[in-house]
């Protein structure tokens, strides 16, 4: 048994096999971060201008998202948005929709939540002069927000956003419990025709090391690249 | 069907029985996490020869793979090779005797000490060399210098990143479920398997999680205040 329990030939048999289910990571990371960025700012703004009602609303949101397991999140939005949309529309979701739908929902509320402070800090680190600036010119409170203070605030955000998008890689391993096929869900798929699991972790994790050591070298270049040859944010602190 | 609030308190109370567990796990793994933590990031930081090397590595690993992946293989190597080992070092342990939750806390220490010796590494690097070479020209040792001079500036930058690295940790407990330690997660599930009510259960627990997170918070910022008591406004 023991000498059966764990080979090489397995090892590199199963590599592409699980390989091939990478993408799906990167796709939840890809779809759930351009949520998160839409949500987080919406969040960020409510906060930043204090807007009654709604301000109180997204700290209990952000205080809920980060004190909470994206665990839970996942299946609160498994469970949760079949019975809102039966009670608001009266149809059926749980069967017709993807899964994957859920799974990007529940990561895009997830990041939001620890986006939102990112994304407010930056906001704020504009100096209001801008916005006076973009006023002077004839500009709207909108077009001056979208293009003077928010390219100006996305640099300041670079570095906070890809720290947090190479920690979502490995938190997206768990799709897989509600029926995504990803990398987990293929080793589960592969030890219930062979019986032998372990390789296939072996080789998730070498995937996972090596894309998020990929991913991180690339943040820094573009970190780099971003910063026009100013010091960097990084280099600063 | 529709959300049945009793459910929600019926799995609000059992999920609150199972808090000992939870933070049972949570301090052990912080614990570790701290002290190993402690030894990672000074051997990253002063570049200890060779054992730096082996730091980084485990550094990357450990903040790269999934967490849950970490809990399922120790799971799974600890069924195989527990009766083994313990029949090797002659102990008279049998795999029975071991509760889950010894599992959880050993997987769920790798992370721990990696994402650990990242703050602790940040905050060492924080203080500027300068402070380092004053101690030396005044004449103290390097511990001296470290434990009088250092420590107290590092644990000023620290102290608030430590709340957030609790508070994850405690959340990521949460994935002892996939062993089968019946922690908060899995305690607040316990009836939703006769009821199908599962949308009430992870309400409720995500209620305890919550309400574990804002007390986490509430301490850390009173610690927080203690160590910067000296600072004046600065913390």
């Amino acid at each position: 048994m023991d000498g059966d329990f764990f080979s090489f030939e397995r090892l590199v048999a199963y590599f592409p096999k699980i390989l091939s289910k990478f993408p799906v990571s990167l796709y939840v990371v890809a779809v759930s971060t351009a949520l998160a960025l839409a949500l987080g700012t919406v969040l960020a703004i409510i906060r930043i201008r204090k807007i009654p009602v709604l301000h109180q609303l997204a700290v209990v949101y952000i205080s809920f998202v980060r004190g909470t397991p994206i665990l839970i999140h996942l299946f609160l939005v498994y469970y949760g948005l079949p019975l809102l949309f039966n009670a608001l529309f009266g149809y059926n979701i749980a069967s017709g929709w993807n899964k994957l739908i859920f799974v990007f929902l529940a990561y895009g509320i997830n990041e939001a939540g620890f986006l939102a402070e990112h994304i407010r800090a930056a906001i704020l680190s504009v100096s209001r002069g801008q916005t006076e600036a973009g006023h002077m010119v004839g500009l709207t409170g909108f077009q001056t927000f979208r293009r003077i203070v928010l390219p100006q605030a996305f640099r300041v955000l670079v570095p906070g956003l890809s720290a947090m998008v190479v920690g979502m890689l490995p938190a997206t391993a768990l799709a897989y419990l509600l029926g995504v096929t990803d990398m987990m869900g293929m080793i589960t798929t592969i030890s219930y025709s062979s019986q032998h699991s372990l390789e296939g972790y072996a080789d998730a994790a070498i995937i996972f090391i090596a894309a998020s050591f990929i991913l991180e070298k690339l943040s820094a270049m573009l970190i780099k690249k971003l910063s026009y040859g100013r010091k960097s944010v990084d280099e600063a602190t | 069907m529709n959300i049945q609030p009793v459910l929600i308190w019926e799995a609000f109370k059992s999920a609150v029985s199972y808090i000992p567990i939870t933070l049972l796990i949570t301090s052990a793994v912080v614990v570790i996490g701290l002290f190993f933590g402690v030894l990672v990031a000074a051997v990253r930081t002063y570049r200890i020869p060779v054992l730096s090397h082996l730091a980084d590595g485990f550094v990357i690993a450990f903040k790269a793979i999934p967490i849950n992946l970490i809990l399922v293989v120790s799971s799974l190597l600890f069924v195989t090779h527990f009766n083994g080992i313990a029949s090797f070092l002659h102990l008279t342990v049998t795999i029975r005797d071991v509760s889950r939750i010894y599992v959880g806390i050993f997987a769920l220490s790798f992370p721990a000490i990696a994402q650990m010796s990242e703050f602790i590494r940040g905050s060492l690097l924080s203080v500027d060399r300068g402070q380092y070479e004053a101690g030396y020209t005044v004449g103290l040792t390097f511990w001296q210098t470290f434990r009088r001079i250092v420590l107290p500036q590092m644990m000023l930058v620290f102290v608030p990143s430590l709340t957030g690295i609790v508070i994850a940790l405690m959340k990521a407990t949460s994935l002892v479920i996939l062993i089968g330690v019946v922690d908060v997660m899995n305690g607040a599930l316990k009836y939703a398997n006769l009821y199908f009510s599962y949308f009430e259960a992870y309400l409720a627990a995500a209620l305890v999680y919550w309400g574990l997170s804002l007390c986490i918070e509430l301490l850390g910022k009173a610690l927080e205040k203690r160590i910067g008591r000296y600072r004046g406004s600065a913390a």
